[in-house]
């Protein structure tokens, strides 16, 4: 790749600019427009509010408050991005719209960012808000907040909805029903989920746990605790945790830029 | 045979039976230490597990005890509050500074046998769960010793947590709540929108700007 193709890339990405910005509008003007954001938003908060009453009963003491809150969220964040990603891409397809979505000048690049910024920006916004049980909760429900871990473990859990909504818009890229990507993107979430309960399973067996630590090393959960590990525990390795999360982003947003690139060649 | 078999069955069960015996009352007290000194803590009132009384910040509240000293003279009696520390594990000594007044918690000399009682009066400034001990240090026959009453799971332990004010109920419910009813006037809003354009009424003002925004 010489200079001049590369300078090409970069042109077209920065003339894709307002195509992208343009399919974020539509989808963040769907998702607020409609009850889903909200109900997200409810749904995250009663699971904080939930949370923060509990430790009055069990003081943990200030930093397992915040601890505790983005752990719930890096769970929350995992659900959320496979919600709204699931459908983004296969819903255009099963809809139709996708034919007339490429009838315009717009790249394959520009509907996938599109649709993945509105579904981080969203999540930032639910973020945000939450931010209001520290600022307005008083010392009676968080006492003295560490906003810097508070601030970094809000940034660790935009990283996971990232990576799982970049993998959940590529399984959507390549199912053909909103139902197989549902599934797809279930699976993939679950089977991460379910690889501590395997490990214990298989503990004595040393080839079964052999095999499992590779999908471990793999895995995204996995990624997200090395950070919060360093965060508010004694681990080190969250730049390997936000390295592996920024892979997932890359390599699954090209995956589906390119899946969605292909079926061009489909259209009528 | 028979009456031979059920005769040995019955005098083993019988020594069986014999070897069970019957205490009355609890020998083991929790919150208390036995031994030539024993300590015994009164207030709070030592549990079986449980999760210990609520206290709130910058409270104060009384950690109270029963000391009895046998038949012999102890020297350089000295109490002290023990917190549990979840991070190393371990009992460090509690911060002097929240230890606001102590009642009959050292004794240059005390002969026994005798019984005596005394508090410490504290007042926590840090919320948080406060596994608490007391021990005593002390010399006999110019010997040093050690006693101790409490450990983490039969306390005494405290809760120190701030009363939840108006403020902080009102953001436990309303935080839910608050997504939910933007998203429905959101939605209502835009329902009306909606059928009053079905009417042909004119479009509201932000639609005709996407439409130009769009067109453009």
């Amino acid at each position: 790749m010489n200079i001049s193709m590369i300078k090409q890339r970069v042109t077209v990405a920065i003339a894709d600019a307002p195509s992208i910005y343009f399919f974020m509008r539509k989808e963040l003007r769907d998702l607020f427009l409609s009850l889903r954001a909200y109900l997200m938003a409810t749904i995250t908060f009663i699971g904080i509010s939930f949370f923060m009453y509990i430790q009055t009963e069990i003081p943990f003491g200030t930093d397992p408050i915040v601890e505790m809150v983005i752990a719930l969220l890096s769970l929350l964040g995992l659900f959320y991005a496979v919600a709204f990603s699931m459908d983004t891409i296969v819903s255009e397809k099963t809809l139709r719209t996708m034919p007339l979505i490429r009838s315009a000048p717009v790249s394959a690049s520009s509907i996938v960012l599109g649709k993945f910024s509105a579904i981080v920006i969203t999540w930032t916004g639910i973020l945000s808000v939450s931010l209001l049980y520290f600022i307005l909760g008083g010392r009676g429900l968080v006492g003295q907040v560490s906003w810097e871990n508070l601030i970094l473990g809000y940034a660790s859990t935009i990283l996971v909805v990232a990576a799982m909504g970049s993998a959940s818009i590529f399984i959507s890229s390549i199912s053909s029903t909103v139902k197989s990507s549902a599934l797809g993107s279930l699976s993939f979430l679950f089977g991460f989920m379910g690889l501590s309960v395997a490990r214990q399973l298989f503990a004595s067996f040393e080839s079964v746990m052999d095999i499992l630590d590779v999908f471990r090393n793999l895995s995204l959960i996995r990624y997200s605790s090395m950070i919060t590990d360093e965060l508010f525990a004694s681990g080190t390795d969250a730049i390997w945790g936000v390295t592996g999360l920024l892979a997932y982003i890359v390599i699954f947003t090209l995956a589906a830029i390119a899946i969605v690139g292909l079926r061009e060649g489909d259209l009528p | 045979m028979r009456k031979l078999l059920v005769l040995i069955a019955v005098f083993f069960m019988g020594v069986a039976a014999a070897q069970i015996q019957v205490q009355v009352g609890d020998p083991f007290t929790p919150g208390t230490a036995f031994g030539p000194v024993s300590i015994q803590i009164t207030d709070p009132e030592p549990s079986l597990g449980g999760l210990g009384p609520k206290v709130d910040m910058d409270e104060e509240f009384d950690l109270a005890f029963a000391l009895v000293v046998s038949n012999l003279t102890v020297e350089d009696l000295k109490l002290h509050i023990l917190s549990f520390d979840e991070f190393n594990e371990t009992y460090v000594p509690l911060e002097g500074e929240w230890i606001i007044e102590s009642e009959n918690t050292s004794y240059s000399s005390l002969k026994g046998p005798t019984a005596t009682s005394g508090n410490f009066r504290l007042k926590i400034p840090k919320r948080g769960y406060y596994l608490l001990k007391i021990r005593g240090n002390f010399t006999i026959n110019g010997r040093n010793e050690m006693v101790e009453v409490g450990d983490i799971v039969w306390g005494p332990r405290i809760r120190v947590i701030p009363d939840l004010g108006n403020s902080s109920w009102a953001v436990i419910i309303g935080m839910p709540v608050l997504p939910l009813v933007i998203g429905v006037i959101i939605r209502t809003f835009r329902r009306r929108e909606t059928k009053k354009r079905r009417r042909g009424g004119p479009s509201p003002a932000w639609l005709e700007k996407i439409k130009e925004g769009e067109s453009e």
